[in-house]
């Protein structure tokens, strides 16, 4: 793990508690993430495991009246954004934060020319004005794929095809050259092949532009594509934090063991399944261990009652699990 | 496989509540319950006026011209000496019959054939659905003036006219209802099955046009009450020296520096009789809207 | 977009004929007598039968509409029955009071509930929100014609401030015509104001949830250039339906508060032209007032065109 004072983004013991339906539910539980400069981090989980909720809390997008951050630090280049002022983190979205959300077919507005949501953000952040930054966002598009970037900047969203609108709404978060990027189930609403590349685009921009990126995703096909370290969540709990390489052969989490287990064998990037039983809801988190009831390996009363601390093992690695000095777990063979 | 366990977007929910859970939410929605209360006291004195012990609405006692409220009047005479509450019951009687009136005629017109080419569509959907659009460039209270101008000072006709103005509305609304349940499968699978296309839109559709449907017929009958009161303001509607809100109110302008009572008191019937039935619909909007029940 | 304005025409077109026929019908069921009611009741049989001829209310219905149809196709509305005006030359002197009073109606209207349920849509239960929607509802039930009165008996005859009945004429004087048109338009717009503000503000909080406005906050932009830019363009789209469809009743309406207020507008013309059973003006304002609300509807929908350009391809 790298150390949070060379950290792009650093996140601890982050808890996100939902308001919504009279009694506060904790959602996200001691979330904790680091990013180092021009790194790609991958946030991992099922549906439900409160990736996309900690990646809003991040860019302090929850609808207040749904969600909130009770307790912890998000801290970019050592700058604590939870203690920002609500105008001086509008500065921070979309100039050293962008952010791309996972259904490109709601995300763009209806009623505007894609020129116009580009150039709105530009011009938020930048001197330019109305001639450079229209300029300015026909080379956005241009840089991010689109073809005939002239004729598109004029269009409305609904006249782009899925794999199009992503792609503006990339260049919409990385128009001012953000430092680092999130990207909250990118392809998750997109067919396999536009999938693959996006997954590019994404990487060769975070490369070329020195970003640090944060991909949340349900998927160990994309993570494996393209994240040099992960986190997986289970739960509302960061359980197990490690290089890409070592999570894929050498997991320390009996959850990571079971994700891994449930890939087909041939053909990497497929969907989770095949985890017998439901993740647990939030308000429903069982006491110890919240993996122990799903778990091979959980024993009484280790994993149903004491509740595991996120442990670290090694620079970089950590995990949430009481036993995993005892236990053997098999990742992908070689 | 995303997270809309958690998701803080608003969850969609196809169907509103079964009829059944849309009255227990309304009788725990205390101040549409309140409304409807107040709402049935009065139209239950108004229709039960002619039986209650109250003055002649009628019956001029010219000595005791604009008395204010006593034991004898309870809310005093006008300006002919005649009993103010007696005159107001017996108004708002026809201000309600009128009322009536229109939302009948609306409905008549508007539901039937809205049902039928929302379930058939076709050609004749799209012949009615213009009609029916067209007929609503025609403001309402227009027309009723000049059916009026045409058939002479009667209420009945000028309410009439009313409804007509409002059935596209009522068509609409229960074509938009047919055609959406129309689409849906358990309609497939009755007609399957060898029902009749009517027996289908009886049993399903109305279930699913009632809340809409509310909300429409209190839209009328509102403007109903309204119309009432402003045609026999203007002398067009009902004829002295019958009581009705819209003539009190005529007869009540002339004094309205000494006797403001007289213009508040009728305006007060209208707006709080409006005010009920607008709260009970929008109860019953909120309540069977997705996601409503708040 | 010019298909669209040819097809709302074609229909326009055969609904007013529909309806100047239907008025014509009801002549014939009608038991009322327009010569008797014109003479009054000392009127002689022989001069009855007389103005009858006159007329031509001894022919049939249907030769009267063909007469009448005739005339409206040479641009002629007929004569009132009373004073032997053309109809179009009355109808041109109260229209400019008329407009008037409906178009200052539909700005203020648009100006106080479109902003305001903008912005309590996207503060949804916030404290503005609780109170205007508590006193929308109140507002929404009072009747227009009432609210008159009321401003009349309060700001004109307590308070002095305004004056207590209305002009025949729109002056060139804009801050005369503006006192003159307070208390009317204050009275018509109260209740429209209502009813556009819940519109607003229903369709203000749900385009405020929306995935994309929440992409242009991940962008940086501020608030309040959300509500005047996406949250506006997106959630005035049925707002200006609904305005549309408000300037009908607004012209209904005016009809009563020019009476209240003794205003000489079209509104009160044909409510004069109704109790003298006066067909010719009846007819012709119905004409006249179904083709402003054409003409408005047809507005909406062009501005809802530009607003939502999703829908253009329809």
């Amino acid at each position: 793990m790298s150390t949070a004072t060379n950290a792009a983004l650093s996140v601890r013991g982050l808890d996100i508690t939902l308001i919504g339906g009279g009694r506060p539910v904790p959602v996200v539980t001691g979330a904790a993430l680091t990013v180092a400069p021009r790194e790609i981090v991958g946030l991992v989980g099922e549906s439900g495991s409160g990736k996309s909720l900690t990646s809003l809390a991040l860019m302090r997008l929850l609808d207040p009246k749904v969600a909130r951050v009770t307790a912890g630090s998000v801290a970019l280049f050592g700058r604590e954004l939870l203690d920002l002022s609500g105008s001086a983190m509008r500065a921070v979205r979309g100039k050293e934060i962008g952010m791309i959300f996972q259904d490109p077919m709601t995300s763009l507005d209806p009623a505007f020319t894609t020129g116009y949501q580009l150039t709105s953000v530009l011009r938020r952040h930048t001197a330019l004005g109305r001639a450079q930054a229209r300029r300015r966002a026909v080379e956005l598009l241009g840089l991010v794929g689109i073809a005939d970037p002239r004729h598109r900047v004029d269009q409305y969203p609904h006249q782009l095809s899925g794999g199009m609108r992503q792609r503006v709404m990339i260049a919409m978060a990385i128009a001012c050259e953000p430092k680092v990027l999130i990207a909250d189930e990118p392809t998750t609403a997109l067919d396999a092949t536009t999938q693959a590349q996006i997954l590019e685009l994404i990487r060769t921009l975070a490369e070329t532009m020195h970003m640090s990126t944060i991909i949340t995703t349900h998927d160990l096909g994309v993570v494996a594509e393209v994240c040099d370290r992960v986190a997986v969540m289970y739960a509302g709990q960061v359980v197990e934090l490690a290089s890409t390489e070592q999570l894929f052969y050498h997991p320390r989490h009996p959850y990571t063991e079971r994700l891994l287990r449930s890939l087909p064998r041939v053909g990497a990037a497929e969907q989770l399944t095949g985890i017998p039983g439901q993740p647990p809801r939030a308000g429903n988190f069982p006491p110890g261990c919240r993996f122990a009831p799903r778990c091979d390996h959980a024993t009484a009363p280790t994993c149903t009652e004491d509740v595991p601390a996120l442990r670290p093992l090694a620079e970089g690695r950590a995990t949430r699990c009481a036993r995993t000095a005892e236990l053997k777990l098999t990742g992908v063979g070689r | 496989m995303i997270d809309n366990q958690i998701a803080p977007s608003a969850p969609v929910i196809p169907a509103g509540p079964s009829r059944v859970g849309v009255w227990r939410a309304f009788a725990r929605h205390r101040p549409a319950l309140t409304a409807l209360v107040v709402f049935l006291l009065i139209a239950l004195a108004a229709v039960l006026a002619p039986v209650l012990p109250l003055h002649d609405p009628n019956a001029q006692v010219l000595l005791d011209r604009l008395h204010g409220p006593s034991g004898q009047y309870l809310l005093g005479t006008d300006e002919l000496g005649r009993d103010q509450l007696a005159r107001l019951l017996f108004a708002t009687r026809i201000s309600l019959w009128a009322a009536l009136q229109a939302t009948a005629v609306g409905m008549i017109l508007g539901v039937p054939l809205g049902l039928f080419t929302g379930t058939v569509g076709g050609r004749l959907d799209s012949v009615l659905s213009r009609a029916f659009d067209a007929v609503q460039s025609i403001p309402a209270l227009i027309l009723a003036i000049a059916v009026v101008g045409v058939l002479g000072r009667q209420l009945t006709p000028a309410m009439i006219s009313i409804g007509i103005a409002f059935s596209p509305t009522f068509y609409r609304v229960s074509r938009a209802a047919a055609s959406t349940v129309a689409g849906e499968t358990y309609i497939e699978a009755s007609r399957s099955m060898g029902r009749r296309t009517t027996r289908i839109v009886v049993d399903h559709v109305l279930g699913n046009v009632s809340a809409a449907l509310v909300v429409v017929i209190s839209t009328t009958f509102a403007f109903g009450i309204l119309a009432e009161a402003a045609l026999s303001y203007l002398g067009l509607g009902v004829q002295p020296p019958s009581a009705s809100l819209g003539s009190m109110l005529t007869s009540a302008a002339n004094l309205l520096n000494s006797a403001p009572q007289l213009t508040v008191e009728p305006g007060l019937v209208i707006t709080l009789l409006v005010l009920c039935v607008s709260m009970v619909s929008d109860a019953v909007q909120s309540i069977a809207s997705p996601g409503g029940d708040r | 977009m010019v298909r669209m304005i040819g097809r709302r025409v074609a229909i326009a077109v055969p609904l007013l004929l529909i309806v100047s026929f239907l008025v014509f019908a009801l002549t014939a069921v009608s038991n009322t007598d327009p010569a008797r009611a014109i003479l009054g009741e000392g009127a002689t049989a022989a001069s009855i039968t007389n103005l009858r001829h006159q007329l031509g209310l001894d022919q049939t219905p249907l030769h009267r509409y063909g007469v009448w149809l005739w005339q409206l196709l040479h641009g002629n509305l007929g004569r009132s029955w009373f004073g032997n005006v053309p109809v179009a030359t009355k109808i041109a002197q109260g229209l400019p009071v008329t407009a008037a009073l409906v178009l200052a109606s539909i700005v203020v209207t648009a100006a106080v509930a479109m902003p305001l349920g903008l912005y309590t849509g996207m503060r949804p239960g916030g404290r503005v929100d609780r109170i205007a929607g508590a006193v929308a509802g109140f507002f929404l039930a009072m009747p227009e014609f009432w609210v008159a009165l009321l401003l009349v008996l309060i700001l004109s005859q307590k308070l002095h401030l305004l004056p207590g009945t209305g002009t025949t004429v729109i002056t060139a004087n804009v801050w005369l015509d503006v006192q003159y048109l307070a208390i009317p338009v204050i009275a018509i717009s109260l209740p429209q104001i209502c009813a556009l503000y819940r519109q607003t503000r229903a369709s203000s909080e749900i385009v405020a949830r929306q995935d994309y406005v929440r992409t242009a906050r991940a962008g940086g932009i501020a608030e309040a250039e959300l509500l005047r830019t996406r949250v506006a363009k997106n959630a005035l789209v049925p707002a200006v339906t609904l305005l549309g469809l408000q300037l009908g009743r607004m012209i209904g309406i005016a009809a009563v508060v020019e009476s209240v207020y003794g205003m000489q507008g079209i509104g009160s013309m044909a409510v004069q032209a109704a109790l003298n059973s006066d067909l010719p003006v009846v007819l012709g304002i119905v004409l006249v007032t179904a083709a402003v609300v054409m003409a408005a509807n047809l507005l909406a929908d062009i501005t809802t065109y530009y607003l939502a350009p999703k829908a253009r391809r329809a």
